[in-house]
């Protein structure tokens, strides 16, 4: 009973990163209506530019917080020259995919270009270790918990009781009634990739600090997780890419523990791929993903 | 043999057979719109394949290797079995699509299919042996030896590319390439023709798997080991850079791609002086400029360098040759040829004997109505679409079914046809419980729709969407595929025939080659109908087709509605234009907040003034 | 209803003949780019006489990129010094050793093409490398081009291989599994579990860690094969915990094991086992993660590694070490990378021994100057005992017979061109330089693996 205490407490720990991750990818899903496959590459870059700043001396949290910040620019130019003008072009879904497939291929060359390939090290920054119910967690996990759960809520404040929040969600369901009603959409857009590339580079720090040590394929090989976490709680939902997250950091630590850990991994695959099979709108759905959804009238 | 030799040697072969791979790959996602994403896996699977069954026991030659079977079969057959195996795959993979998910998920899907793929084989070492991969996999050309085994193996590598080529032409080009690009370009609108879409799909990503395979056996009996790392989801991307360069949709335009990506430019690449002091930059560029190149051209030239082929199907002239599109001479016969066009299609049309044979039977099943409608009910999220609605269509009328906005008619109409669930209730076509029926069972039985939103199949010509609507085409078939032109032939002339006199009767002959998606909205909607028409339906559901149009062009439909009316067919019409209903209609059912409110002729309806204020009020 | 007037009479329609004008201009854009790649080789071919006329070319067959981008790093620096050594010493009658990074990617589909290039248009005379990943696809070619080649992989495969040009002088993946027994044996450890990263070199080592340690009578507590470069191992590393062994045989890259042992501290107290791994992971970024997460006391003191013996204090080891340093090619960061790891040392070794059999054959011409790779390292009366290239280039113009010996130790070729060597357990210096803590013979392997 300990032992299974104990590694959903792992899950738990595990699912925050990948909650913090999953959730800023699947608004970006909402906002612009595509599955955004370079949100693993700038993962890495984030956990790259965090070692560049603790080289410095910098604090790991105060990293965090600057990578984020720098990401959010990133990820508002991204979609500003590179994402919009592409589905603008009328790229059909999977064109648009592929393209964001490209372009994290592309930057991650040019990281290992600049980097070479080597393995980079953050060192620990666990802190001290803390148990309770069963359950241990590092001061590094509980912030990073406790980081999710903030940004969660805020994230959820926003959107629920503020005029930006709900011009976001309008915009998210319905972008041409949206502007219709007089929404600049185009503010909103670039608004949300901010907040979402914030997101995305707080997550890859934390990333960083919890595997400790990483090399150019981090984002990559996360992002599967991310996906699952995404789909898992209903694509375009916030609330349930964070509980998608900690279900599926549950599962395959579960899945490590009481199968194998070589198939850890193959259980967030199977996650995904019952959901897609079953209910492919997740949890808790909000856009329409099914054909039929789509020429619904 | 020289080292300039091995290494022409070397690309004659990787081009062979990344060539029948890219064809696998094209059929699926240029041709046929699957985003099969997981197409490496199904390559990997033929290598395997191919390993385990020329390879001898696992424990022979000290054990060192770790796998299944190694069964030491002849090799033509171990290359058989290979892409069997993978055409086999490529069908339980293809199953994921059976929720008709949205494209990107689709995909998605596949991206995660290959990783799973490849992680389950790097644990399960027993397997293929692991992250190790396998080694020494015998050549099937062993005997031979040096220049003599080199040459002959691209030699074997060339004949299998023809041979794959005049295959691929089976399912790429002619009526069954034209299939799968409606199907491509509007699946909704392919089921609404009838068309079994998802056997289709599963159908295409085997034939793709068998390419797939192939390839993997030729490749690995070629360089005789492989491995995990041969086969990351990376590698699929490279065969969609190469088909998206040369050209999505077009045989000859992935032979240029598979020439210029991998060919030109991944081994150009390496040319290039390496930089002793940052090894990785040139390998990475090869990486980065396949990226900015796939970017380059989903920006720049979505076709690829050579754009998609031209229209199968070709106007037959009364002198019997065939003629393209603004052929002068033709127009000057235009409008004789016309009258001819409409006579053949009327006269093509079911006899009405027929159909008032298959009324007589529904008759005796007590029913003279074609289609009844009883209790309806359909939630969305809390919306009660449509609530306990019952109605009939007699047969050989035109229905109307009008009311105001967020009456539920559409949805009404699309339970009628299959493409919305009802959470309650039934519908009975032709005296049959059809409640339960697939939306594309019902288009063969003789239910078939129109949408809203016009739904064209947006590459295809006028005239290509009105033949590849035609039902029970040979050319479909297996036996169609496999037969050729000199087995369905003739019908594909007559199926012209046919489209041509429907054309005439909407009178949008000058539009015959005209690619759908450049036709204005009023033609459009024109050829929802046309396109429907064509399945030889025996109850039209159109909805809202005069949305947009010209009063011209309104008329024009109208002229052909009662012409069909006459003919046998029965029409279940939603409009809003109340005069176009009053011209058409027999009957009118009136539909208020998901239920039948009213039902009559509508000069009766008229004056009942619960009518009026409903349509006022709603 | 039969045919209607207007269509009586009808001949078939045409042929699609319009493909008739896709298919020419596909025919003339890809004989257009056909042309461009002939043109490129072409000039390729000038290019790449860059190396004159008077270059003998090594070939390191290797990873430069993909996920194993590292090894080509490491396993070129040692052809780099190698050929600093020789050339410095004079060459190779005449010619200069240039070594010519051939990219293997770590696949077998993209080496086959990658090596056949370079055989083509490099004047490749030896080559080093061929690593696991893709030795199965690599070694045949450059068997059949007659090439002479020491490889780095352990596969087993090649234990009993025929190809006449292949060498090696590092162990098999088997003996490697079992040194790691054989030294927890000798320290006197009860129980030990083993933790590897699943990869193609420790797939086939771990049968013979296995088989070792039941020989051996260690009891092996648990073993686990961990995917590489995952976000958290907690559940595996509590599975370890509970078994409570004495130590812990693993065998991961860098960010797997920081990741792994990290989160082992975390969850058992503070306290991780003693480690034995493999000398591999000798390397600046092994150590670095893992001080940062161990702390440089544990390092120093509870991490083994284990691998094929080089003697850090060997004339041969000098010069391997001037040759790094004196290298254009080798910036001063990358000088403490390798030297440590017996493997690539193990190929410097493997380059050396090349050129001087050339010398020996007075031959550059693979064929003719193979088997005197035997003749220069074998021991024997009336024969030179030499360390260095120079050494042994001025003993061969003195008319004498050379026995090089080199980093290694005695090398002994048995009839497969193998040989075995010796195992050595190696500990991290405070700065990260290598320790040694102990040599085992080849025997105590091989009985291990009876």
């Amino acid at each position: 009973m300990g032992v299974v205490v104990q590694t959903i407490g792992f899950g738990i720990a595990a699912g925050a990163v990948i909650s913090l991750g999953a959730v800023g990818f699947t608004v970006q899903f909402g906002i612009s209506n595509v599955l955004n496959i370079t949100y693993g590459a700038f993962m890495t870059l984030s956990a790259y530019l965090g070692y560049a700043l603790l080289n410095r001396g910098l604090d790991v949290w105060l990293a965090l917080l600057l990578v984020a910040v720098a990401m959010a620019l990133i990820s508002v130019l991204f979609n500003r020259v590179f994402l919009g003008p592409l589905q603008r072009r009328g790229a059909g879904f999977v064109s648009v995919v592929i393209g964001t497939v490209a372009a994290g291929i592309i930057l991650q060359g040019v990281i290992v270009i600049l980097v070479g390939p080597g393995a980079i090290t953050y060192g620990a920054q666990f802190g001290t270790t803390v148990s309770a119910l069963g359950f241990t967690f590092t001061v590094a996990q509980l912030i990073i918990i406790g980081m999710t759960l903030a940004l969660m809520l805020g994230l959820h404040l926003l959107l629920t009781r503020t005029r930006i929040g709900r011009a976001m969600r309008a915009t998210s369901t319905n972008r041409t009634v949206a502007r219709a009603c007089g929404i600049r959409t185009e503010r909103i857009i670039d608004l949300t990739w901010l907040l979402t590339g914030f997101l995305c580079g707080a997550a890859g720090v934390a990333l960083a600090v919890t595997t400790v040590t990483f090399d150019f394929s981090l984002g990559s090989i996360f992002l599967i997780y991310m996906i699952a976490a995404a789909v898992l709680g209903g694509i375009a939902q916030p609330y349930g890419a964070m509980i998608g997250g900690i279900v599926v950091g549950v599962a395959s630590q579960l899945g490590a523990a009481y199968w194998s850990p070589a198939y850890q991994d193959v259980v967030a695959f199977t996650i995904l791929i019952i959901v897609l099979l079953i209910r492919p709108r997740g949890l808790f759905a909000a856009a329409g993903v099914t054909r039929r959804n789509l020429s619904a009238t | 043999m020289t080292g300039w030799e091995y290494y022409a040697v070397v690309l004659l072969v990787y081009f062979g057979t990344f060539l029948i791979a890219a064809w696998g790959l094209n059929l699926e996602f240029g041709v046929a719109g699957v985003p099969n994403f997981a197409y490496i896996v199904l390559v990997a699977a033929g290598a395997y394949t191919y390993a385990v069954l020329t390879l001898g026991p696992s424990s022979g030659n000290g054990g060192f290797q770790h796998y299944i079977f190694g069964a030491r079969l002849p090799f033509a057959v171990a290359i058989l079995c290979a892409a069997a195996v993978s055409a086999v795959l490529g069908a339980i993979i293809g199953i994921t699509g059976l929720k008709r998910l949205r494209p990107d998920y689709q995909a998605m899907a596949m991206l995660v299919v290959s990783i799973t793929a490849t992680t389950i084989v790097v644990a399960d070492t027993g397997l293929v042996n692991g992250s190790a991969g396998l080694a020494l996999i015998p050549n099937p050309l062993h005997r031979m030896s040096g220049s003599k085994q080199a040459w002959g193996y691209v030699a074997m590598v060339g004949v299998i590319c023809c041979l794959v080529y005049v295959v691929l032409r089976r399912f790429s080009s002619g009526p069954f390439g034209r299939l799968l690009r409606a199907m491509r370009d509007d699946e909704e609108a392919a089921l609404s023709v009838g068309k079994n879409v998802v056997a289709l799909r599963i159908a295409v990503q085997a034939i793709g798997g068998s390419f797939a395979g192939l390839s993997g056996a030729l490749l690995v009996g070629f360089i005789g080991g492989w491995s995990p790392s041969a086969w990351l989801f990376i590698e699929t991307m490279a065969l969609l850079t190469a088909i998206i360069v040369g050209g999505m949709g077009n045989d000859w335009g992935v032979v240029a791609g598979v020439i210029i990506v991998p060919t030109l430019i991944v081994q150009g690449v390496q040319f290039l002086p390496t930089v002793a002091s940052n090894p990785e930059l040139i390998p990475q560029l090869g990486w980065i400029i396949l990226g900015l190149l796939t970017i380059g051209f989903l920006f720049f030239r979505p076709a690829g360098l050579i754009p998609e082929r031209r229209p199968t199907a070709r106007r037959v002239r009364s002198d019997g040759r065939g003629a393209h599109a603004g052929d002068a001479e033709t127009d000057r016969h235009g409008s004789r040829e016309s009258d001819a066009r409409v006579l053949s299609f009327i006269s093509s049309l079911p006899e009405p004997a027929a159909r008032l044979r298959e009324v007589r039977t529904g008759a005796e099943r007590g029913d003279d109505h074609i289609l009844v409608v009883e209790d309806l009910h359909r939630d969305f999220g809390g919306v009660r679409a449509v609530d306990g609605t019952t109605f009939s269509v007699e047969r050989g009328s035109i229905t109307g079914l009008i009311g105001p906005n967020g009456a539920g008619k559409s949805t009404a109409l699309g339970i009628v046809s299959g493409f919305i669930r009802p959470s309650a209730g039934t519908v009975r076509f032709d005296g049959r419980d059809v409640t339960s029926v697939p939306q594309y069972r019902r288009a063969r039985l003789g239910l078939v729709r129109t949408f809203q939103l016009s739904h064209e199949f947006g590459s295809l010509t006028t005239l290509e969407n009105l033949v590849v609507a035609a039902p029970r085409a040979r050319s479909e078939s297996t036996l169609g595929v496999v037969g050729g032109r000199r087995y369905w032939g003739r019908e594909e002339r007559e199926i012209t025939e046919r489209a041509m006199g429907l054309l005439a009767l909407f009178q949008m002959e000058e539009k015959t080659f005209e690619r759908a998606r450049n036709l204005s909205g009023g033609q459009k909607r024109m050829l929802e109908v046309m396109r429907a028409v064509m399945t030889q339906p025996t109850l039209l559901l159109l909805d809202e087709p005069t949305a947009g149009l010209s009063p011209r062009l309104t008329h024009r439909l109208g002229d052909a509605c009662l012409a069909l009316r006459e003919e046998g067919l029965s029409i279940l019409l939603v409009e809003h234009e109340l005069e176009t209903v009053d011209r058409l209609c027999d009957t009118v059912v009136v539909m208020v907040q998901g239920k039948l409110f009213a039902q009559g002729s509508m000069a009766d309806l008229r004056t009942r003034r619960e009518v009026q204020e409903a349509y006022i009020a709603g | 209803m039969g045919e209607s007037p207007a269509t009586r009479g009808c001949a078939m329609p045409r042929r699609p003949g319009a493909y008739g004008s896709i298919t020419s201009k596909a025919v003339k854009l890809s004989l257009a780019t056909l042309s461009l790649v002939v043109v490129v080789l072409a000039g390729s071919v000038g290019a790449s006489a860059n190396r004159a006329a008077g270059t003998l070319n090594v070939a390191v067959i290797a990873p430069f990129s993909g996920p194993a981008a590292n090894l080509g790093k490491f396993i070129s620096l040692s052809c780099y010094a190698a050929a600093e050594e020789v050339n410095k010493a004079g060459g190779v009658l005449g010619n200069q050793l240039g070594c010519t990074p051939v990219d293997d990617t770590g696949d077998p589909a993209d080496a086959v093409p990658a090596v056949t290039r370079a055989l083509a248009t490099s004047n490749i005379t030896m080559a080093t490398g061929l690593e696991t990943n893709t030795a199965a696809v690599t070694i045949p070619l450059i068997n059949n081009a007659r090439v002479p080649f020491f490889t780095a992989n352990g596969l087993p495969a090649f234990d009993n291989t025929t190809d006449a040009y292949f060498w090696r002088i590092s162990p098999s993946d088997a003996q490697n599994g079992a040194a790691y027994a054989v030294w927890a044996k000798l320290k006197k450890y009860k129980s030990a579990a083993i933790v590897v990263q699943a990869n193609a070199g420790n797939d086939t080592a771990e049968p013979g860690i296995v088989r070792a340690l039941k020989k051996l009578g260690i009891k092996m507590t648990i073993k686990l094969d961990i995917p590489g470069d995952a976000a958290s191992y907690a559940s595996v590393v509590a599975q370890v915990i509970k078994t409570k062994p004495q130590v812990v045989i693993t065998a991961d890259d860098p960010q797997t094991a920081a990741t792994f042992f990290s989160q082992y501290k975390q969850l058992n107290n503070g306290n991780v086992p003693p480690l034995i791994t493999a000398t591999d992971s000798l390397t600046p970024d092994f150590f670095n993660a893992l001080v940062k997460v161990l702390g440089a006391q544990f390092v120093t003191k509870d991490i083994s590694l284990v691998g094929y013996h080089v003697n850090p204090s060997s004339a041969a080891f000098a010069a391997y070490k001037d040759g790094l340093t004196s290298s254009s090619h080798v910036s001063a960061s990358d000088v403490p990378v390798v030297t440590g790891i017996g493997v690539i040392a193990a190929l410097y070794d493997g380059d050396i021994a090349m050129a001087l059999a050339m010398n020996a054959a007075h031959s550059t011409s693979g064929p003719v100057w193979n088997k005197f790779i035997v003749t220069v390292t074998a021991p024997g009366k009336n024969k030179v005992v030499v360390h260095t290239y120079a050494d042994g280039l001025a003993a061969l113009n003195a008319k004498k017979q050379i026995d090089y010996v080199g980093t290694g130790g005695q090398i002994l070729f048995n009839k497969y061109h193998n040989s075995a060597g010796n195992f050595s357990a190696t500990g991290f210096n405070t700065d990260g330089s290598p320790r040694l803590l102990s040599i085992f013979g080849g025997g105590l392997i091989a009985n291990a693996l009876k």
